[in-house]
């Protein structure tokens, strides 16, 4: 009996607090069925198969490009540092 | 036992710290060149996104080029991009002179480099005006906008290193010099950069 009234005493005073996390999360749920108005994304212009490999491309050469130049540069110093 | 007053402690560790110290002439790499790597791998990765964007969007559309649009002209620019090649080569020449302290014939191998360089540019803005005269224009398609944005951004960068390499070329002219080879070399890395992103970029956008 004491342990219900201090649920209830709890949830009365942090109703507020729930009614935005319950809106929020209706929110975000309804996005899910709802997908067209996430459409603002720049690069989904298209659904080809070469677009596709364009993206896998791109990201492999993006992400490798700056490890690549750093390792080499991190090398050539490290080599001149032990010739010296 | 007397105790020492930490002054005395602060200049005996001092002394022996300086004994210690491996004595060296000059560090391996100057400042000027790290710095300039550093900027290197900035501006590579700027091309990178360029190159990325220009693939993507180009895989993106059924005809390329777009239809009406004039095609690039390929073998006048090929012949631009050896005359780059050949200010690249030069450059290296105008370094291995500058090393020996023969300052003289190093200075006009650069002055030769910049006369390419400045050939190349001319050439690129004469292509430029025959395509806008044949009515290709940043806006009249993602062609032309892709076209002048990666032509034009290297094109920048030729013209941000020649106006600096003019300069040091003038310094080295100057009867009081202080201008050494490796005081040079952050410049030509950079020269180096620009030339050899260039045939990436016209393999890109001209040939394929």
């Amino acid at each position: 009996m004491k342990r219900t009234l201090i649920l209830n005493t709890y949830f009365k005073n942090n109703l507020k607090m729930h009614l935005q996390h319950f809106l929020l999360f209706t929110f975000l749920l309804g996005l899910l069925f709802a997908p067209e108005i996430a459409n603002a994304c720049a690069v989904c212009f298209s659904s080809s198969e070469e677009t596709l490999e364009a993206f896998y491309f791109t990201t492999i050469f993006l992400t490798l490009l700056p490890v690549v130049m750093l390792f080499t540069i991190g090398y050539w110093l490290y080599s001149k540092h032990r010739k010296t | 036992m007397t105790n020492p007053s930490s002054q005395s402690i602060l200049f005996a560790t001092s002394e022996v710290s300086l004994d210690n110290r491996p004595k060296r002439d000059r560090t391996p790499v100057s400042s000027g060149v790290i710095g300039m790597l550093i900027f290197m791998v900035t501006e590579a990765m700027f091309f990178a996104a360029l190159i990325s964007a220009y693939l993507v969007i180009r895989a993106g559309l059924e005809e390329w080029p777009p239809w009406g649009q004039p095609r690039l002209p390929v073998e006048t620019t090929a012949l631009n991009t050896l005359v780059l090649l050949f200010s690249g080569l030069t450059m290296g020449f105008s370094r291995n002179l500058l090393q020996k302290q023969k300052f003289q014939e190093g200075r006009r191998l650069l002055g030769l480099s910049l006369l390419l360089g400045t050939f190349f540019l001319v050439v690129q803005g004469y292509e430029w005006m025959q395509l806008l005269n044949f009515g290709m224009t940043v806006s009249s398609s993602v062609y032309g906008g892709l076209f002048y944005l990666i032509i034009g951004a290297h094109g920048f960068h030729v013209v941000g290193v020649l106006a600096v390499l003019i300069h040091a070329w003038n310094r080295l002219g100057a009867s009081n010099n202080s201008i050494t080879a490796e005081g040079l070399l952050p410049l030509q890395l950079l020269w180096y950069f620009v030339v050899c992103v260039w045939p990436v970029l016209y393999v890109l956008v001209y040939l394929t």
